[in-house]
C-alpha cells in the first residue's frame, strides 16, 4: 500500500522529477549545459511557450479539449499588430498595436468559446476547422510579406535583456504565470473554471453559468497566445503568417507534461512551467549532444504519450 | 499515396488529416462513435474530393481551399450535433 503511495505520488508530480533527471543528466553529459548563458537561453526559449501554455491550461480545464487553433491565433494577432510596430511609429501607435493584437486575440477566442458553449461542438474538431480559416485569413492579409524593420521597443520587449542579464520575455512569462496561479487559485472564476471542468453537472447545479466560463477559458487562451505572437515580432524582429505552425502542439504538449489532465479540472501552472523547461530542455539537450533535429518529433510524441499515460494512471488511483 | 506521387517523404501527407476528419463526419459518422458506416466515409470522400477538384477548377488558392474546407468541417459539426440532439 505504501509503496503504491508513492507510486502515486511520484506519477502526480512527475514533471518535477523528469525535470530533475534531465537537469542532472545534462549536467554530466555536457560542459556547456551548466553555464549562465545557457541557462539564460533556455529561460528566454521558453518564455514564451510557457506563455501559450499557459493560455492552454485555461482552454484544457474546461474538459471539452484542446485550443488547436493556437498557434493560428498567434500567427494572425501577430500580422495584425505589426503594422503599428514599424520603425516609423511612434509609442502611441504601439500601444495601439499591442491593444489590436491582443483584441484579435481575444475576439478568435471568443469565437472558440462560442463554438464550443452555444453550439455543443467538440473543442478540437471546431478550433481545428477555425485554425484553418485563421490561418488562410492571416496568409492573405500578409499576400506572402514579412513585415521587417521593426521598432527597437518592440524588438527590446522580445528580444531585450533587463540590465544586460536577464531576458524579458521571462519577465512577462514570470508575471503571467503568478497571475494565472493567482486567478485559478484565489478569484472565483478561477475556481469555476475547475469545476466547470472537473464536474459539469454539479457545476450546473450549484448555479454557475457554464457558458460564460467556457467562453472565459477560450478568450484568455486566446489572449495568451496574442501575447505569444507580440513577443514573437519582437524576437523574429519581424512579422509572418508562416509563424506558429506547430505552437499549438508543443503548448499541449507542455500542459500534458506539466499535470493538466484532458479530461479538465486538474492541474496547477506551476507544473506547465515544468513542462515548458522539459520541452525547452529536451531541445536544448538535441543541440548540445548534437542529435539530429528528425528526432524532435519522435520525441515529444513520446513525452506526449508517456503524459497521457501517467495522467490516466493518476486519475485511476484517485478514485480508487 | 506512394504509388500515387512515386516517391515517399515524411511531410508528404501534411494537412491530409483535415480532409479526412471532414470526409469522415461528413459522411455521418458520427463524433461520440458507435454511428455510422464505411459507406458514408466513402461518399463523404468522394465530396470533399469533388470540393477540392471543383476549387481547382475555378483556381481558388490553396490558401482559400483550405479556409473553405475548416469552414465546412466547423458546418458539419454544428449539423452532426443539430441531428443529435433532435434524435433525443
Amino acid at each position: 500500500m505504501n509503496l503504491k503511495k508513492s507510486l502515486t505520488f511520484v506519477a502526480k508530480y512527475s514533471y518535477a522529477f523528469i525535470l530533475l533527471v534531465i537537469f542532472i543528466f545534462m549536467t554530466c553529459a555536457s560542459s556547456q549545459f551548466l553555464t549562465f548563458d545557457n541557462l539564460m537561453n533556455v529561460a528566454r526559449q521558453s518564455s514564451l511557450l510557457l506563455i501559450m501554455s499557459i493560455g492552454m491550461t485555461m482552454a484544457m480545464l474546461l474538459g471539452r479539449g484542446v485550443d488547436m487553433s493556437l498557434g493560428a491565433i498567434v500567427s494572425i494577432s501577430s500580422c495584425f499588430a505589426a503594422n503599428f510596430f514599424l520603425r516609423s511609429c511612434g509609442p502611441i501607435e504601439i500601444i495601439f498595436g499591442v491593444f489590436v493584437g491582443i483584441l484579435v486575440g481575444a475576439i478568435c477566442g471568443a469565437i472558440n468559446g462560442i463554438m464550443v458553449a452555444y453550439l455543443n461542438l467538440p473543442a478540437m474538431l471546431a478550433t481545428y476547422g477555425f485554425r484553418e480559416i485563421l490561418r488562410g485569413i492571416a496568409y492573405t492579409y500578409m499576400n506572402g510579406n514579412v513585415i521587417t524593420s521593426i521598432n527597437p521597443i518592440i524588438i527590446f520587449m522580445g528580444n531585450g535583456r533587463v540590465g544586460g542579464i536577464i531576458p524579458t520575455p521571462m519577465i512577462y512569462a514570470l508575471c503571467i504565470t503568478l497571475l494565472a496561479v493567482y486567478f485559478l487559485k484565489r478569484t472565483k472564476t478561477g475556481r469555476e473554471l475547475y469545476l466547470v471542468g472537473a464536474n459539469p453537472q454539479a457545476a450546473k447545479f450549484s448555479g454557475i453559468n457554464i457558458p460564460k466560463n467556457v467562453i472565459m477559458g477560450f478568450v484568455l487562451s486566446g489572449v495568451m497566445a496574442a501575447i505569444a505572437g507580440i513577443l514573437y515580432v519582437g524576437r523574429l524582429g519581424a512579422a509572418e503568417a508562416e509563424i506558429g505552425n506547430d505552437f499549438h502542439f508543443q503548448a499541449v504538449s507542455a500542459a500534458a507534461i506539466g499535470g493538466i489532465s484532458f479530461g479538465g479540472g486538474s492541474g496547477n501552472p506551476w507544473g506547465v512551467v515544468a513542462g515548458a523547461l522539459i520541452l525547452t530542455l529536451l531541445n536544448n539537450a538535441q543541440n548540445l549532444l548534437q542529435i539530429s533535429s528528425s528526432w524532435q518529433g519522435f520525441i515529444y510524441g513520446a513525452v506526449i504519450i508517456a503524459a497521457v499515460l501517467i495522467d490516466y494512471f493518476v486519475g485511476k488511483q484517485q478514485t480508487n | 499515396m506512394v504509388s500515387r506521387l512515386s516517391s515517399a517523404n515524411p511531410s508528404s501527407a501534411l494537412g491530409y488529416e483535415l480532409d479526412a476528419i471532414c470526409a469522415t463526419v461528413l459522411g455521418g459518422t458520427s463524433l461520440n462513435g458507435g454511428k455510422g458506416k464505411i459507406s458514408g466515409a466513402f461518399l463523404g470522400a468522394i465530396a470533399i474530393q469533388m470540393l477540392r477538384n471543383g476549387m481547382n477548377i475555378i483556381g481558388l488558392r490553396l490558401v482559400t481551399q483550405k479556409m473553405i474546407i475548416g469552414a465546412v468541417l466547423i458546418v458539419i459539426l454544428v449539423i452532426d450535433v443539430m441531428r443529435r440532439e433532435g434524435k433525443k
